[in-house]
């Protein structure tokens, strides 16, 4: 299954060498206006614990459809998504929605929080959604103290009070970083982590990332036509087409 | 977890699900209110056509009526639960007022023994006294004054019943009618009327004249018996009617608790033998099958009414589906993170249920609370609409009641309340599947 080069060089535990995430042959079309659009055309990703993937590609190509399908928000026309070794095509819907909410963080380009929480509820939902009424009470203190702890990783720790539209953009994708951390997933899913963002915010983000997974320990997917951020990259996978072809990262390799 | 949380947050942060509750809360107060009045109504004016007539009469079909009803007075008394008795005739008969410009109409004369008839009714209760008389033509004319009350002070404030027909000076037999009568032929007391019958069909020419010289006044708050009725002392009236002393219609009969009127009605039938062999011309009637007319109106009035305030529940349940949806459409992005989150379609679909049931049940309380309030306190902020803007919201004239009556029945109250929680259910269903149908990758995709 894995090949060498896919191997973390830190790897060697069987765990490792399992894939958290791995997409064979996935296809996703749609019908527009009667046509059939062909985004995805046969797409093979496989994602490894404590890597970082970055998929780059002009806009429009497909590649935000790819996470939505590798995030188990979307499934795709052909092609099996597995996750851990479990084939999450063949799950019932609720059960998609428990996986991703245990194994899977997203961030989006447009840091998409819920404009009515303040920052610490907005970190505090996946783990909301996760517990039910009954486990809620006793977990709640120590949900809003893990809260807390990854505002303060991100570096938003006095602005927990403050919503959405009281912080700027690079405030809100921190936010938005915690929230994709809290649940403790395997894997995050970046969509354009920086594509709305400013030269001085983007490298602060690219930073973040970096020293996030060194500390958590979290596999990245991250999708970005910024080539700074491909730097962050283990591996770096361009898309062209709708399918994806291995690039070589210039530093990333290295690492 | 998060299906309350964020329900409850949107509903919290929306000046739009205040103005629902708001708007359910209202709905809820005025259908409170306008059940209790109604019901209040219903009570108050099926108390008042009860207390015209005697709780039962025993009547007869024959045309010259029963012969002795004395004898059958005492029978019925035998019976137990019966308290009083008391004969009667009656017939119509054609009204004139004697003086200029006086005015003619049908009417029904009755005679009474006007002791027995305040026994077996409310006879005793309708006879105005010479000053209710009196201030009651006045506030026909302009509102009463402090002054008048003064003047009306010189008009005794009381009558005695059994003396109803005492005081006549014309040598007249004497008679009472009925306020509406008296007002819109222009009587007073100490003028005359001229009735004229027939107890005959055979010889219809044959009728019978008589003048009366009216003696009193009474007022049931039925417009129809003071319209139609004249009172005469039971013999005055057999001879007119008859021509001797005689014949009855019917026995007026009071029992000891009026709900049990149909226990007693068959009680009578059994007990006498009704309609049997020698008393086949004789029949037992309730109350309500006399005023079966009147009850059928006030009935018809509640029904028409609860099908009116449908539409007024309609309107709220609209007023949650368009909250509810536009909250949705509001709210698309957020459902998109949410499902990116790990929530189901049917956990995002409960959020709006929720909404939708907070919306109800809230709106719900308070209307029912302020309803409440409303109904304790109706007569106090009627004063106050008064006094604030001269026009009383409840004029006596019309409705011939002191204060606005009020009766909640509970059943009815649980029944509307529920209704209403269940709308606010029903009606977010729509609003929530379209929020869980939708695709995430939609809501996400764009800024």
């Amino acid at each position: 299954m894995p090949s060498g080069t896919n191997k973390r060089a830190t790897g060697g535990c069987e765990a490792c060498n399992e894939p958290l995430l791995a997409a064979r042959g996935v296809t996703r079309s749609y019908r527009v206006g009667g046509q059939p659009l062909s985004v995805l055309k046969g797409v093979d990703l496989e994602l490894y614990p404590h890597e970082i993937v970055a998929i780059v590609g002009a806009s429009g190509v497909g590649k935000s459809t790819l996470l939505h399908i590798l995030g188990l928000l979307d499934r795709p026309t052909s092609g099996e998504v597995r996750v851990r070794g479990m084939d999450a095509a063949a799950m019932p819907e609720h059960q998609r929605s428990a996986l991703r909410n245990r194994m899977i963080g997203f961030v989006f380009q447009f840091y998409h929080l819920l404009p009515d929480l303040d920052a610490v509820e907005n970190v505090m939902l996946p783990l909301m959604v996760r517990h039910g009424y009954l486990g809620w009470r006793h977990r709640r203190g120590a949900v809003r103290e893990r809260a807390r702890e990854l505002l303060s990783l991100v570096g938003l720790s006095r602005r927990e009070g403050h919503r959405p539209g009281q912080l700027s953009g690079g405030e809100r994708q921190r936010v938005a970083i915690a929230r994709a951390l809290v649940g403790d997933p395997a894997v995050v899913l970046c969509d354009e982590p920086t594509g709305n963002l400013d030269t001085g915010t983007k490298e602060e983000i690219h930073v973040l990332i970096r020293d996030l997974k060194e500390r958590l320990g979290q596999s990245y997917v991250i999708a970005t036509h910024d080539p700074h951020l491909t730097t962050l990259a283990d591996r770096v996978e361009s898309m062209t087409d709708g399918v994806l072809a291995p690039r070589p990262g210039p530093v990333g390799a290295e690492r | 977890m998060y299906r309350l949380f964020l329900s409850l947050r949107y509903l919290r942060t929306r000046v739009v699900s205040y103005l629902a509750i708001g708007g359910m809360a209202l709905g809820v107060m005025i259908l409170v209110i306008v059940l209790s009045v109604m019901g209040g109504f219903q009570r108050e004016f099926r108390e008042r056509i009860r207390g015209i007539d005697s709780h039962l009469t025993v009547e007869s079909l024959r045309f010259y009526g029963l012969r002795d009803a004395e004898a059958l007075c005492r029978e019925i008394e035998e019976v137990p639960d019966v308290v009083a008795t008391a004969p009667y005739i009656e017939n119509i008969t054609l009204v004139r007022g004697v003086g200029p410009g006086s005015t003619k109409d049908f009417g029904f004369l009755r005679g009474i023994d006007p002791a027995r008839e305040a026994a077996v009714g409310s006879f005793g209760e309708f006879l105005l006294s010479p000053r209710e008389r009196e201030r009651e033509l006045l506030s026909r004319q302009r509102p009463p004054t402090l002054d008048d009350e003064e003047d009306l002070a010189r008009f005794p404030a009381a009558v005695d019943p059994a003396r109803a027909f005492e005081g006549g000076h014309t040598g007249f037999p004497p008679v009472l009618v009925g306020i509406e009568m008296f007002w819109e032929f222009g009587l007073e007391v100490g003028g005359l009327v001229r009735c004229l019958t027939s107890s005959d069909v055979e010889r219809m020419k044959d009728s019978q004249e008589e003048t009366f010289e009216v003696v009193g006044v009474f007022k049931t708050g039925i417009w129809d018996n003071d319209r139609r009725y004249l009172y005469a002392p039971l013999d005055v009236a057999r001879r007119f009617i008859v021509g001797d002393t005689s014949r009855s219609s019917g026995v007026s009969v009071r029992i000891r608790d009026h709900g049990r009127v149909d226990e007693m009605k068959g009680r009578l039938n059994e007990a006498l033998g009704l309609g049997l062999e020698g008393r086949y011309h004789l029949r037992c009637y309730t109350w309500k099958d006399r005023k079966k007319s009147l009850l059928q109106a006030v009935e018809m009035e509640k029904w028409l009414l609860s099908f009116i305030l449908i539409f007024m529940v309609a309107l709220m349940a609209l007023n949650v589906l368009s909250i509810l949806i536009m909250s949705v459409v509001e709210k698309t992005r957020d459902l998109g993170i949410l499902r990116a989150l790990g929530g189901t379609s049917g956990g995002v679909l409960s959020i709006f249920t929720a909404q939708g049931h907070f919306i109800g049940f809230f709106g719900a309380t308070i209307g029912l609370g302020m309803g409440l309030a409303f109904t304790r306190y109706i007569n106090e902020i009627a004063d106050g609409i008064e006094a604030l803007t001269g026009y009383h919201p409840f004029p006596k004239k019309i409705y011939y009641l002191d204060r606005i009556p009020t009766d909640l029945d509970l059943g009815e109250v649980a029944i509307c309340v529920g209704v209403v929680i269940l709308i606010g259910f029903l009606f977010s269903v729509p609003a929530a599947y379209k929020a869980a149908r939708m695709d995430p990758v939609d809501a996400l995709r764009y800024e």
